[in-house]
């Protein structure tokens, strides 16, 4: 399986996904202080589905490490175990709230069109309709056996297109939850995760882009 | 059996501990202290959680017991400690059952299955360095009155201990299972090809083959699909859920990995594959998940939670059974940890599962609650709860048998579910003496039964002596590691055959062939 990122695309996608993840954290510290309760649907939505799309990170991260270069054994690594400390974070949520742990529905009826809002994208929208599993981003079962049988230099690149893929399938998502969550906690943390993702998107496209010249 | 290893398994030598009383005492100190603060505080708070509705407990009517049997002395499921120290328990009691063949080697672990005319005995782990045999046993049940090794599975899951894994997909003849180990593990699954000759199973997948599972998605718990297209496993750390794909046994392949709860426990599936009845811990509960996307192989599967119920913060929800009776869709739940036993859940409503009947022994009961420490203290993690139940048929059943750990295996008159009736029970002789020959048996392991007699399935309960009483009773025989084997452990699912036979393994006595007397069964 291939995944093709083009590199030009890579960099401006990478800086428009850091940029907008700097806006949205800006925008949701702002917001003022005081976490509404009970929680509301944008919250409950976006954890379960964000701790379902944090699953498949940790899965891909799991799968290479200890097969990867070192290096891309270390970036497994602190993926996998950022990942799963959120996913520990918003499940741990979703149990306060009495909420199941996994999506309870098949469309992304959380991420609703709200008035001036600067991170709702209609784009994004209709791809999740489009999108097998319902979010785009997510590597089919095909995709994650290519990666369980790679190898060598091929292992790395394919695993740092499909983390890349992944991030930003999922950073709509976060930018979205960290304008208009209910819940303060919740746009903070939907915030810290667009700027870190965004960030780590940097780093693995620069990486895939210098394995590809060699 | 929910286990955490990490948390009761001694991280120095046995030997070491054996040899020095004062390190043993320490040792244990702290795990108990540990171990009651958090069971203390997760029932502390049992009252404030339960968001389904509260059911009234029914009492499960005494079985009348005919001619030949050997009834309890105590209270239904009991074993009392008169009988442990005078040696009655050793003799076991029935009640309109008798033994007719029996296969013991070396003892069996959690959950061991029966396919055609064939046993297949799991193995405890902790019993490797020990086992004569390793592996799974298979035995040969062609006479029922004399059933016979035939040979061992040593393959990497089978031989590292599948703890309630194991299991046979009657559709297509498959054996399947994980390697757990401990309580929780990862990397191999094996499936066997059982159609054609049931003692003499075939590897179907090569030493790992081309699954080389990530860490953490597998686990502790699996299970088929009913059309036996898909093995499950699920894991209690993390909530983790795997599915295989076994379409073509040589070559497994993963076809879904995520997570879902935080503690998964057991499952089973609807009919048609597309729901996964899972039972939660801690809290206890069960929760139903959507997994057609799985069962339909979409390139991006999504499971989803249809409905939940939950009944207790400190409970360990085991695993499940989906039935018709009288025409509606009923769930079988047991329960294995706090006296709650086995409970019937309506899911006609399957957003909104009910449970409708809280089924208890009269042993499980509140004001019986100081007679179950005294009773099962010294034997292990594990009293009287039940573990795992079969039915003699998933549509209007007519009767229900459970292993119940210390009060052996039970059978019910099921087909009014408001009115359940015992109609006959096995508890086999306890194996006092004799946990140097049952290294395969689990309830002999260090693992289960190295804390000093705290029964802590009964803990939600706070029904546990003080960790000084229990210390001051190590101290006072710092050599007795493991369980005192006073009663055994019946945690495995029998299984109805023909008209008049239970087929059932226990951990201590193994494989028993059981015939029904009194005409207590077909009902």
């Amino acid at each position: 399986m291939r995944v093709n990122v083009p590199r030009w695309a890579t960099h401006v996608g990478v800086a428009l996904l850091a940029f907008a993840a700097g806006v949205a954290t800006t925008v949701a510290l702002q917001r003022p202080a005081g976490a509404p309760l009970p929680p509301g649907p944008i919250d409950i939505g976006f954890a379960q589905h964000m701790a379902l799309h944090h699953d498949q990170a940790v899965a891909m991260s799991q799968l290479v490490r200890g097969r990867a270069s070192p290096g891309i054994n270390q970036l497994a690594d602190a993926i996998a175990s950022t990942q799963m400390q959120e996913i520990g974070q918003m499940k741990g949520w979703l149990a306060l709230w009495k909420q199941a742990a996994v999506p309870t529905d098949r469309a992304m009826s959380w991420m609703v069109p709200k008035p001036q809002s600067s991170s709702y994208d209609p784009a994004y929208a209709e791809a999740c309709r489009t999108a097998p599993g319902g979010m785009p981003g997510l590597a089919t079962i095909d995709e994650l056996d290519a990666l369980r049988q790679a190898s060598g230099p091929a292992l790395d690149k394919l695993y740092l297109a499909m983390v890349v893929r992944h991030h930003d399938g999922g950073g709509p998502m976060l930018r979205y939850a960290a304008e208009h969550a209910e819940t303060e906690t919740v746009r903070q943390l939907a915030g810290h995760m667009a700027y870190e993702q965004g960030r780590e998107t940097v780093q693995l496209a620069s990486l895939l882009n210098s394995l590809a010249r060699k | 059996m929910a286990v955490d290893a990490s948390v009761v398994t001694p991280t120095v030598d046995p030997a070491t501990l054996r040899a020095s009383p004062t390190a043993y005492a320490g040792y244990l100190g702290t795990l108990l202290g540990a171990f009651k603060a958090v069971t203390q505080t997760l029932s502390s708070s049992a009252s404030n959680f339960l968001n389904g509705p509260q059911t009234a407990t029914a009492i499960i009517q005494r079985a009348s017991c005919g001619a030949g049997s050997q009834p309890e002395t105590g209270l239904q499921g009991q074993v009392p400690l008169a009988d442990r120290k005078s040696g009655r328990s050793q003799q076991g009691y029935s009640c309109n059952m008798e033994l007719v063949g029996q296969y013991q080697g070396e003892g069996a672990t959690w959950v061991n299955p029966f396919y055609d005319k064939c046993a297949y005995m799991a193995t405890s782990f902790n019993g490797i360095p020990f086992k004569r045999s390793q592996g799974v046993q298979v035995v040969d049940v062609s006479d029922t009155r004399n059933p016979k090794f035939s040979t061992n599975l040593t393959s990497p899951a089978f031989f590292t201990g599948t703890w309630e894994t194991l299991k046979v997909n009657d559709k297509r003849g498959l054996l399947g299972g994980v390697a757990v180990g401990p309580a929780v593990a990862a990397a191999f699954f094996d499936v066997y090809d059982i159609s054609d000759n049931c003692a003499k199973p075939v590897l179907a997948n090569s030493f790992s083959g081309n699954l080389t599972l990530p860490a953490n998605v597998l686990g502790h718990e699996g299970n088929w699909s009913p059309d036996g297209l898909t093995y499950w496993a699920s894991g209690l750390a993390g909530g983790s859920l795997t599915a295989i794909d076994v379409t073509n046994p040589k070559k497994p392949r993963i076809v879904y990995t995520g997570t879902s709860v935080v503690v998964n426990h057991g499952f089973e599936l609807s009919e048609d594959g597309n729901r996964l009845y899972l039972s939660t811990a801690f809290p206890a509960g069960l929760v139903i998940l959507d997994v057609s996307d799985v069962q339909a192989r979409k390139a991006v599967p999504i499971v989803r939670q249809v409905g939940s119920v939950f009944w207790n913060t400190a409970g360990v929800g085991q695993h499940t059974i989906p039935v018709t009776m009288k025409g509606k869709p009923y769930l079988v739940a047991v329960d294995e940890f706090a006296a709650e036993s086995v409970k019937f859940i309506d899911i006609s409503d399957e957003t909104k599962p009910r449970v409708v009947a809280k089924l208890q022994l009269e042993i499980h009961l509140p004001q019986h609650a100081n007679e179950r420490l005294k009773d099962v203290t010294g034997n292990g993690l594990f009293g009287y709860e039940a573990h795992y139940c079969s039915v003699d048929r998933r549509i209007e059943p007519t009767a229900m048998a459970c292993g119940f750990f210390q009060s052996g295996v039970r059978v019910f008159d099921i087909r009014d579910p408001s009115n359940v009736k015992e109609i006959a029970y096995f508890n086999p002789p306890a194996q006092v003496g004799k946990a140097g020959r049952l290294h395969g048996s689990e309830h002999t392991s260090l693992v289960v039964g190295n804390i000093g007699g705290l029964s802590a399935s009964d803990a939600a309960n706070l029904n546990q002596d003080s960790v000084p009483t229990i210390l001051t009773r190590v101290l006072a025989n710092p050599l007795a590691l493991g369980s005192n084997l006073t009663a055994d452990y019946c945690s495995s699912p029998p299984k109805f055959v023909g008209s008049d036979q239970l087929w059932v393994t226990c951990q201590d006595n193994g494989v028993m062939v059981l015939k029904f007397k009194n005409a207590a069964y077909p009902l």
